[in-house]
């Protein structure tokens, strides 16, 4: 093609340069460099996810910044902590009040299948996953700001290869 | 202000049977249900207890009772007693304190529905803890509960 | 109370409102238990006329995991980790108390430097709690910037908790008996540092946020309780402390090297929301004197007594607590002379701290909900343990 280096995205042309891709990348671009969390932090791991977006782990370089309180406006929960039997029905509706297309992370232990709970709890869930669907698993307990820079890492690698008709 | 031989004459003048546990420095004052509330009430204003640590029970299936455990804190001569006595397992009943102490209101609502207790005279006697939707008594030595699967035991040391 | 039969559990409904709501200007607010600032999985549903608040029902048990019934079915030294994460942010705090209970129930001494070992840990582990606790209650407040600094401090002294015992948040590092592994070499170069360091980041954080002209307008005067209804309420640490009592379990009761050790006991004057932030900020600074003076004062020895390889107490009970950076934090460990404890009760400030509420907030603004429960410093897993 005119001025396009092979494997390169840019076409010169006299007066500037155009980027040229298909229509998924630019829209898996846009939506995975600008995800909003929902900031649902129930235990311990809220902490490490506080960490994680404040100073030297700062999640803000890979298009966190903005953590939405409001489920309305929000792409991505971050279930970080333990869930238990009364707290379902609060992350149903909270899941269900979030706009298409959203994702779930389950973080640390506790989300992912109950945590030191599992045996001996009387109201523990064994993970989030029982209540909605998941995409991103990150273990420890909990786990390191860098753990979970990795694990939304992932998430946005996941976000790149997705189809617009999702 | 007195001190610490002054008060502890005072107590033992007042309960009669006063017991002493292994360890644990405070004195363990033993009570007979009624009167709880009369003793809690000589111990806070003539003795200045005004901290309630906490208040607790302990299941005694054995002798089909629950043990009702109170701890208290004097800031003033930094002493520390204990309260005990025992109600029967089934519908047991204790008077309340949580208007002589206002923390005793929580933590009788939470030994209530984790022992199964009534505190007659409580202001509210809702659940605190628990789902609304769990029945039995959680703390209690023979309570199961379809979602509990026990930890496999172990028994190399 | 939440209707488990309604899709939403989080949404109070007037059936089930202890409230009269009965007057027409009247109406039911519901924070949480999803909400940015609680802490947590805190519920309350507020009652209000306009802007007032006329009464205020706090809702418990969305993280309540049942940990005391656990702890029957665990060893002694199993139930070490799981003390971190009641309140994750003073896990060592937490260790302490339950650890030297099961020692007084052993009837165990600690060598010395175990002993200031611990009063480190602790101290770093209280200036961390604070810190925490001014970087969300500045971001509550709508302040991002302590958020950062705060955090870029926390991240020094958690460097410091993580050479020595693995983890940055729940370190799971006391142990029956002391330490499995001494300081590591880097430790003390690093104190040193951070020492020579920390005083002036306090007092920035001071000017930045405490003593900020809209932080003041909003909490000064605001959430005022009294000394004798504080203590009716059991409630401990700073925010007993703001309500002119200078009482601290450190000197009240003292453990292990506190009743050597030369610090002061800040306390407020007037039990308002601003004393409890300014009684805070102060401890920080009295924590840097007792880790200076621990520093100083440290002994060579052993780092741990052989504990036995099973724990079996004999039969008896003890009641063990601390100062920790939220107030009284104890534990009640009853022995039946096995390898499993007959039962423990966690005695935790934040339960007692949260149910003055209430009384607190009669009266005042929906606006200063936020204001008063931060100042609390809450940490809900403790409060439904």
């Amino acid at each position: 093609m005119n001025g396009v280096e092979p494997g390169s995205l840019v076409l010169r042309m006299p007066g500037g340069n155009v980027l040229v891709g298909s229509l998924e990348t630019a829209v898996n671009a846009a939506r995975s460099n600008s995800l909003w969390t929902l900031t649902f932090g129930l235990a311990c791991c809220a902490i490490e996810m506080m960490a994680a977006g404040a100073s030297t782990y700062d999640w803000a370089r890979f298009g966190f910044e903005i953590p939405s309180a409001s489920p309305r406006r929000s792409d991505m929960m971050i279930v970080a902590g333990t869930v238990v039997r009364k707290m379902v029905p609060v992350i149903r509706t909270l899941y269900e009040q979030m706009p298409d297309p959203k994702y779930v992370v389950a973080m640390g232990g506790c989300a992912i299948a109950g945590g030191p709970y599992t045996y001996d709890s009387y109201t523990i869930v064994r993970g989030v996953s029982e209540i909605v669907p998941v995409d991103i698993y990150i273990p420890g307990c909990p786990p390191r700001p860098e753990a979970l820079l990795h694990g939304l890492m992932t998430l946005q690698e996941r976000i790149r290869g997705q189809t617009v008709r999702k | 202000m007195r001190d610490t031989a002054d008060i502890l004459a005072a107590i033992r003048s007042r309960f009669p049977r006063v017991e002493n546990r292994p360890v644990d420095p405070a004195p363990s004052l033993v009570v007979e249900p009624e009167k709880l509330r009369e003793h809690l009430l000589f111990l806070r204003d003539q003795l200045s207890f005004h901290h309630l640590v906490f208040l607790t029970a302990l299941d005694r299936p054995a002798e089909s009772e629950l043990e009702l455990v109170y701890r208290l804190f004097s800031y003033e001569s930094r002493l520390s007693v204990m309260v005990r006595f025992r109600v029967p397992r089934d519908a047991g009943r204790v008077p309340t304190v949580s208007d002589l102490f206002r923390t005793a209101e929580w933590h009788e609502r939470e030994t209530a529905e984790l022992f199964g207790l009534e505190f007659t005279g409580h202001p509210d006697p809702r659940r605190l803890l628990l789902p609304d939707d769990l029945e039995g008594y959680p703390l209690r030595k023979d309570f199961t509960h379809p979602n509990m699967p026990r930890l496999p035991e172990v028994t190399s040391t | 109370m939440s209707d488990p039969t309604t899709p939403t559990g989080g949404r109070a409904s007037p059936a089930t409102a202890q409230a009269s709501a009965g007057t027409s200007d009247e109406f039911l607010l519901n924070v949480g238990p999803q909400h940015p600032a609680t802490h947590g999985v805190l519920r309350v549903v507020v009652t209000m006329d306009g802007e007032v608040v006329k009464d205020l029902q706090p809702h418990l048990g969305y993280v309540h995991r049942g940990l005391e019934k656990l702890f029957e079915n665990r060893t002694y030294e199993q139930i070490i980790p799981f003390t971190d994460r009641t309140d994750y942010l003073s896990a060592i705090a937490n260790n302490w108390a339950y650890v030297m209970a099961v020692e007084k129930l052993l009837g165990m001494e600690v060598p010395k430097k175990v002993e200031y070992i611990r009063v480190l840990m602790a101290e770093l582990n209280r200036i961390n709690s604070h810190l925490l606790w001014l970087a969300a209650y500045g971001l509550d407040m709508g302040a991002f910037t302590p958020f950062l600094y705060a955090f870029r401090d926390r991240e020094e002294i958690n460097t410091m908790i993580e050479e020595a015992s693995g983890g940055r948040l729940t370190t799971n590092y006391f142990r029956i008996g002391g330490f499995i592994h001494d300081l590591p070499p880097a430790f003390f170069p690093r104190l040193k540092k951070f020492l020579g360091r920390f005083g002036r980041a306090v007092d920035e954080l001071d000017t930045l946020l405490v003593e900020n002209a809209i932080f003041v307008a909003r909490t000064r005067g605001v959430g005022i309780i009294s000394r004798e209804r504080a203590i009716s309420y059991g409630m401990s640490g700073p925010c007993l402390r703001a309500s002119d009592a200078p009482l601290d379990l450190r000197r009240e009761a003292p453990y292990s090297i506190y009743g050597s050790l030369e610090f002061e006991i800040p306390a407020g004057r007037n039990g308002d929301t601003w004393d409890r932030s300014w009684v805070r900020i102060e401890e920080m600074r009295q924590s840097l004197r007792i880790l200076r003076q621990a520093m100083d004062g440290f002994p060579e020895g052993e780092h741990r007594v052989r504990a036995p390889r099973n724990i079996e107490p004999p039969a008896g009970e003890v009641y063990s607590a601390v100062e920790g950076p939220r107030g009284e934090v104890g534990f009640y460990v009853v022995s039946d002379g096995t390898r499993k404890p007959y039962r423990v009760k966690m005695r935790k400030p934040s339960f007692s701290n949260f149910s003055a509420l209430p009384e607190i907030m009669r009266g005042l603004k929906i606006a200063d909900l936020v204001a008063v429960m931060g100042s609390l410093d809450l940490v809900v897993p403790e409060i439904d343990r």
